[in-house]
């Protein structure tokens, strides 16, 4: 069932489908790209071959309307679509629509993404394959005291228990030792029958702080799936991913080993075809357990192409027209370290608020081992229709500390006005003693980072080891240049203000200023108006 | 020449004056810098400011300056002379305006209710977060911009406030 594609409708926006459009430009394949009213002159719709608008700048009126895409897909004489990812890219209806309608979906069978986008039934599949899963146990309404001791030694302390019908945090508490338990589970049950008529309860091993390592697999047509390593991307904010990096820093041959042969095992036991990401947590203990299947193209997969020299996208395509992959899992090499930084247009001075409006300038970073995912120019737009992440930063390096530096000077050069945006938060991430030592885990953020705002030192262990400890780092160093930057700031702004007083830009008085000016760079730009009374 | 540039809820007068080729910027009677412009385009500033040249990359949006060295963004504006008569006040503006693209959830007092510095008078939602809006002077409240239900973008005034009498000095309340 080979089938050469020629025409793809990707069915995205913003950065995803730049990439997924570079790729099919790569490969001779034209591309059709869909675009709300908001989006008419995007980048992805510059960069096309093809535009099709698809409706009003709510998603809901136009990304997320299968009808829609398919039709404009179908119009337009398309063989497959790219879904991205978000959208509807776990979308087993969508799949299954896009197969009806003649139309390879790039991605796994529309069984697949509904079994992996079913958590219980996800994580029972994945124990009957052998893949450890965060040990539980349901404990029943009727169950005694004896049971729930039982139950607990098994799921192994420090132990959850929540209620087995709630979610939203309702009768949930930690239990770290065997004297805590009963009085928890009789509360949990007590609030759990309160809140949702059902005293059962569910106990699950507590992961403190652990750490969130995925492995990208890779699966054909034809039977075969491979890995390509894994990634770490324990640095999140409230559940969203800032900073992924591959490989992982600090893990054992051995432990790395066992991850990825899980992966493997995980990807398998579903058949798995296209790219696909298991995502476990590692526990402090050394223990891994399955969290859930992305059946997707992973925002952070750069990474795994710095290191595997594998680009996805095309194996994605390749796949996905009957192709077999053109390696084993032995002729897969890794080599270095890449870091990747999400941008995302929201402001740590403004509470990580998301902010909108024209954006003034956007440059973007270069020099070796230099990657920039973007779905912004100047003169773009941003809305409060769309994710708020608006490019993805990569460096590549021989080992960690040099991706790591090559990062920072890549922010640095990054230039973003007009919207306000983490950059300087990023910085701050990567210049951490913490991360400079690759002590990652999912605590890291909240415990370092809580309450943090630009100019602000972040906390340190207690120890307050400057980490790295090799000195050069430095953690004495951002105290002051960041009072000398944001002096720098008001000097510059001073400086500029004062520029354009001088030479009759303003005035101060009625506002704004009149014509008759000498040609200049001011000129080029509009009228300087003072504060905006009058 | 003084020029009093905001930043945020931070402000600056800075004095500037002419010190042989370069300009000397003294900032709240304190902090002193010897700055010179040595380059400048529609986009970047060299500044050389006390010995060491500075890159900036800056642009402008209206009234709005933002300025970025190295990794880090500000916006500044300057404060005209009406606002400066409030910033006699405390720089307490009598406006007050949505922080954020949201949704205005409630509008907590009534048009003539009198109002304390620091009392919520409209609670807006923006990416599920509810945050209440306090007045910044006390006194009347005088109009009400926006109802309940509105979207709001930034800067949108939601509610103005007559700050009471023995605050008040000239103009306050026409900031609108």
């Amino acid at each position: 069932m080979s089938r050469r594609i020629e025409r793809i409708l990707v069915a995205n926006r913003g950065e995803i489908a730049v990439r997924v459009i570079r790729a099919c430009r790569e490969l001779g394949i034209s591309s059709v790209a869909i675009a709300s009213e908001a989006d008419r002159f995007s980048l992805h719709a510059q960069l096309a071959d093809e535009v099709v608008e698809i409706g009003p700048a709510e998603s809901a009126q136009s990304y997320l309307v299968q009808e829609k895409v398919i039709a404009a897909a179908v119009d337009t004489h398309c063989d497959a679509v790219h879904p991205g990812y978000g959208f509807l890219a776990e979308n087993a209806g969508f799949a299954r629509a896009c197969a009806e309608a003649g139309l390879i979906f790039i991605g796994p069978t529309p069984e697949v993404i509904e079994e992996m986008g079913l958590k219980t039934r996800a994580r029972a599949r994945m124990q009957a394959a052998g893949v450890p899963v965060v040990p539980g146990a349901l404990l029943g309404e009727d169950s005694d005291e004896e049971q729930w001791r039982k139950a607990a030694a098994e799921v192994g302390y420090p132990v959850l228990v929540k209620a087995s019908a709630g979610g939203g945090g309702k009768g949930m508490r930690a239990v770290h030792e065997e004297g805590e338990l009963v009085d928890a589970i009789a509360a949990a049950q007590r609030e759990a029958i309160s809140a949702f008529g059902n005293g059962e309860v569910y106990l699950e091993r507590l992961l403190v702080e652990p750490r969130h390592i995925e492995v990208q697999v890779l699966g054909d047509t034809h039977g075969h799936v491979v890995h390509l390593g894994e990634r770490e991307c324990s640095i999140q904010r409230r559940h969203q991913k800032i900073v992924e990096e591959s490989p992982a820093p600090g893990l054992s041959d051995e432990l790395r080993g066992r991850i990825h042969e899980a992966a493997v095992r995980a990807a398998a036991a579903v058949r798995y075809v296209g790219a696909g990401t298991v995502e476990m947590l590692l526990d402090r203990s050394g223990e891994f357990f399955f969290l859930e299947m992305n059946t997707r193209l992973q925002v952070e997969h750069p990474v795994t192409e710095w290191v595997s020299g594998i680009d996805l996208v095309v194996q994605q395509i390749h796949v996905a027209e009957g192709g077999e992959l053109p390696f084993t899992q032995d002729e897969i090499t890794r080599r270095g370290h890449s870091i990747e930084v999400r941008l995302y247009a929201e402001d740590p001075a403004e509470g990580f608020l998301p902010q909108t409006g024209e954006v003034l300038l956007f440059e973007a970073p270069g020099g070796p081992g230099i990657r920039v995912d973007s779905g912004i120019n100047t003169g773009a737009e941003v809305s409060l229709h769309y994710d708020p992440m608006i490019a993805k930063l990569s460096s590549w390096a021989d080992d960690r500390d040099g991706a790591r530096r090559r990062m920072m000077e890549a922010l640095r050069e990054t230039v973003l006005l007009g919207v306000g945006s983490n950059l300087s938060y990023l910085y701050a991430i990567l210049e951490h003693p913490a991360f400079a030592a690759g002590r990652t885990h999912t605590g890291f953020l909240p415990r370092y980072f809580e309450g943090w705002k630009p100019g602000m030192k972040p906390r340190l262990d207690e120890d307050g080891s400057p980490a790295g400890a090799d000195g050069k780092d430095g953690g004495g160093e951002d105290s002051a240049a960041e009072g000398d930057d944001a002096m720098a700031m008001l000097a510059v702004a001073a400086a500029v203000f004062n520029g354009m007083i001088r030479s009759g830009r303003t005035s101060s008085g009625e506002g704004s200023s009149t014509g008759g000016e000498i040609p200049g760079p001011w000129s080029r730009v509009g009228a300087f108006r003072m504060g905006e009374g009058a | 020449m003084e020029l009093r540039i905001q930043e945020k809820n931070r402000q600056w007068r800075v004095d500037c004056q002419q010190d042989g080729e370069f300009q000397r910027f003294t900032v709240d009677d304190a902090e002193s810098l010897q700055c010179r412009i040595e380059a400048q385009d529609s986009s970047t500033v060299l500044l050389r400011m006390d010995g060491r040249l500075v890159r900036a990359r800056y642009a402008r949006n209206g009234g709005e300056l933002w300025v970025q060295v190295g990794a880090r963004v500000s916006r500044f504006r300057l404060v005209d002379e009406e606002e400066d008569e409030d910033a006699a006040v405390g720089g307490a503006n009598p406006v007050v305006k949505a922080p954020m693209p949201g949704k205005v959830l409630a509008i907590l007092v009534e048009e003539g209710e009198q109002v304390e510095v620091g009392q919520p008078v409209v609670r807006v939602e923006a990416m599920k977060m509810e945050v209440e809006l306090p007045a910044a002077v006390a006194g009347v409240v005088a109009t009400i911009h926006a109802q309940a239900g509105e979207l709001v973008l930034p800067e949108a005034p939601l509610v103005t406030i007559t700050p009471a009498e023995d605050e008040a000095t000239t103009g306050a309340g026409e900031t609108d």
